[in-house]
């Protein structure tokens, strides 16, 4: 078996269905999955959950397949407004059990390929909460901390700083 | 401005078509992402759906609308501590101290009604507002370059800004 599951004859990438939001939500309900993202609660994982495969009717979301098994989703998040739609916020989410086996990268690099030819996005920003393990693929592949919030995260644990990464495709 | 002929009140649904009207106009639409009508009444109608909430300000003179501010409160609760707000006056009531008294009400009911300790906001480069918001105790923390593309294909970087409460 390769090092990367990505560079396997059976994993493949495809544009995301409704119908893996049962996918998205089961892994927005995993602990160590939700701690990087706003949602805490089944209630708020489900609303969320509703929300973002609701993106995938324009076309703007990719779901990573190992065996025809949804294992992550990566969407741009299209802007509702004119004036800003050069650019937009990007999610990714990977199944813990198939994390740290290139699904990340592959869905991110797909990702920004999909909003640079298709969308003509100038840009792609991520937000993410610091200790988060995608911060070291988004570093990887050029993107870069343009600001952060302290305190922006609070749990019974403390306060967590939220983090700002871009990529700029004008930059080349 | 005669300060017995002004107050702040809860808003009201009815007070959506003021709010459409003043984010309607020209030159404000210039501090705001929208630039049409459609996208002005979306916009509208999620600032005034937090008057169910009692998030949401409008001030009042001579008993007509002429501003209003809110708390775009989260729902999810590891972000209820902090909290985004959005602030709009009319263009025939500016520079008479509408949008500070707006603000330092909402600024009490933040803290007061929904426990908010970090209050934040965005504002374009440029805008005349940075002024009273850096006067009001808000710090600039970040920015988010090139945010808004102008018809002119000119772009305006957005500075975020927060206050501990």
């Amino acid at each position: 078996m390769a090092q990367w599951i990505t560079e396997e004859s059976f994993y493949n990438v495809r544009y995301t269905e409704m119908q893996d939001e049962k996918h998205l939500f089961a892994w927005l309900s995993i602990e160590e999955v939700v701690r990087w993202f706003p949602v805490a609660t089944i209630e708020e994982s489900a609303l969320f959950a509703k929300n973002w495969i609701g993106f995938s009717r324009y076309c703007c979301s990719l779901t990573g397949t190992v065996h025809g098994v949804p294992r992550g989703i990566a969407t741009l998040f299209l802007m509702p407004y004119r004036k800003i739609a050069h650019l937009c916020m990007g999610y990714l989410v990977i199944d813990p059990m198939f994390q740290n086996r290139g699904i990340g990268t592959s869905l991110l690099r797909n990702l920004m390929h999909l909003g640079k030819t298709y969308f003509h996005l100038e840009s792609v920003h991520f937000e993410v909460y610091e200790g988060s393990a995608f911060i070291s693929i988004l570093k990887k592949n050029r993107c870069q901390e343009i600001f952060r919030q302290e305190k922006y995260v609070k749990t019974k644990q403390g306060y967590m700083s939220r983090m700002v990464f871009e990529i700029n495709f004008l930059n080349g | 401005m005669d300060k017995s002929d002004f107050s702040i009140r809860f808003s009201k649904e009815e007070d959506f078509s003021h709010l459409v009207s003043w984010l309607s106009e020209k030159e404000t639409m210039r501090w705001f992402p929208m630039s049409n009508v459609q996208e002005v009444e979306d916009a509208a109608k999620h600032w005034i759906s937090f008057c169910k909430k009692y998030s949401c300000l409008t001030a009042v003179y001579r008993g007509e609308p002429c501003g209003s501010a809110n708390l775009n409160l989260n729902f999810c609760q590891k972000l209820q501590h902090q909290c985004i707000l959005s602030i709009v006056v009319g263009e025939a009531y500016r520079n008479h101290g509408v949008g500070k008294r707006l603000l330092m009400e909402l600024q009490r009911i933040a803290k007061e009604n929904f426990f908010i300790e970090l209050l934040h906001l965005e504002v374009y480069e440029h805008n005349p507002a940075i002024f009273l918001y850096s006067k009001l105790g808000f710090i600039e923390y970040g920015r988010h370059p090139h945010f808004i593309k102008e018809s002119l294909g000119c772009y305006r970087n957005k500075i975020l800004m927060q206050k501990l409460l």
